[in-house]
């Protein structure tokens, strides 16, 4: 059975098991753990929730999504070619 | 070349140098797309249109974490394609696991008598977690994929969501409750495939 608790509450063991209150927010939830079965029990499913998603597999990617120029619509630079090679050229080929 | 440099020169056009930024995040931006898509082929595309984006809006970057302008990225990709499906739903046939393969009598679609004890494996508990965050608003799902998959600071989290902590908290906080309520469904996979040693 899944036991229901406020938004609020809720809000508060999610922070509290992240570090996230402040001494006096934090003296308080412990306080209410002692003698509240139900905020523990909830407590502890989150935990469990957060582990359960913590412990999933970091995936790595499954091929490498490099771009090339055509992806991103680029020209790679081509070599420059100065002006007057191709009469120099077709002046040694006479 | 450290990163700063490479931006640098991605920000010039320097394809090559955009490309070792593209080997450093792919991970983690393949890891983002497929746990809030929840299939393979969206999460290639959506990865690969994220360094296109990228690539595009570099000058945009204004410095910062490269790691939280990637996810925000990212993120919007993946709102895109969800808006997509939505106008255009699609069924999968079967339900895959992390690496692509087919679940065969996934948990929450099989007759929980015919499953021996021993088939319970640590890929069904996978599938179930994902399945899951599957059912959590887009919202939850991307915040609880940055804090608790990617490993992100709340700040972090704040700073690619582009809200205020408050709604960072909020949305974990509920995020966390939908899925403590939807695991209880298959609690006796938790105790032995979740070790709560070391955990705050």
């Amino acid at each position: 059975m899944v036991m229901r608790i406020s938004e609020r509450d809720l809000e508060v063991l999610s922070n509290y098991l992240d570090g996230q209150l402040t001494t006096g927010e934090r003296a308080r939830l412990e306080a209410r753990l002692q003698t509240e079965l139900e905020l523990r029990t909830v407590l502890e499913q989150i935990r469990q929730t957060r582990a359960a998603v913590r412990n999933l597999p970091f995936l790595r990617a499954p091929r490498n999504y490099t771009l090339t120029p055509k992806m991103v619509g680029v020209r790679r630079q081509s070599p420059r070619i100065y002006p007057g090679f191709f009469s120099i050229c077709s002046s040694s080929n006479r | 070349m450290d990163e700063t440099a490479l931006i640098h020169s991605a920000r010039g056009g320097d394809l090559d140098a955009f490309n070792r930024l593209v080997l450093a995040y792919q991970d983690i931006i393949y890891n983002q797309a497929y746990r809030v898509l929840g299939d393979n082929q969206a999460a290639d595309d959506a990865t690969q249109e994220t360094f296109i984006s990228a690539f595009h809006n570099i000058r945009s970057f204004r410095g910062g974490s490269l790691r939280a302008w990637l996810l925000r990225i990212v993120t919007n990709t993946c709102y895109d394609e969800l808006r997509r499906r939505k106008r255009r739903p699609t069924t999968p046939l079967e339900p895959m696991d992390d690496t692509g393969e087919e679940i065969e009598s996934p948990r929450w679609i099989a007759d929980e008598a015919a499953l021996p004890e021993e088939r319970v494996e640590r890929t069904e508990l996978r599938g179930a977690i994902q399945h899951c965050l599957e059912q959590l608003p887009l919202e939850f799902k991307v915040i609880v994929t940055l804090i608790d998959i990617q490993g992100m600071d709340y700040t972090e989290a704040a700073i690619v969501i582009d809200k205020p902590l408050g709604t960072v908290k909020s949305r974990l906080a509920r995020a966390r409750g939908r899925l403590r309520e939807c695991l209880q469904d298959f609690r006796e996979l938790l105790p032995t495939a979740v070790r709560l040693d070391n955990e705050a």
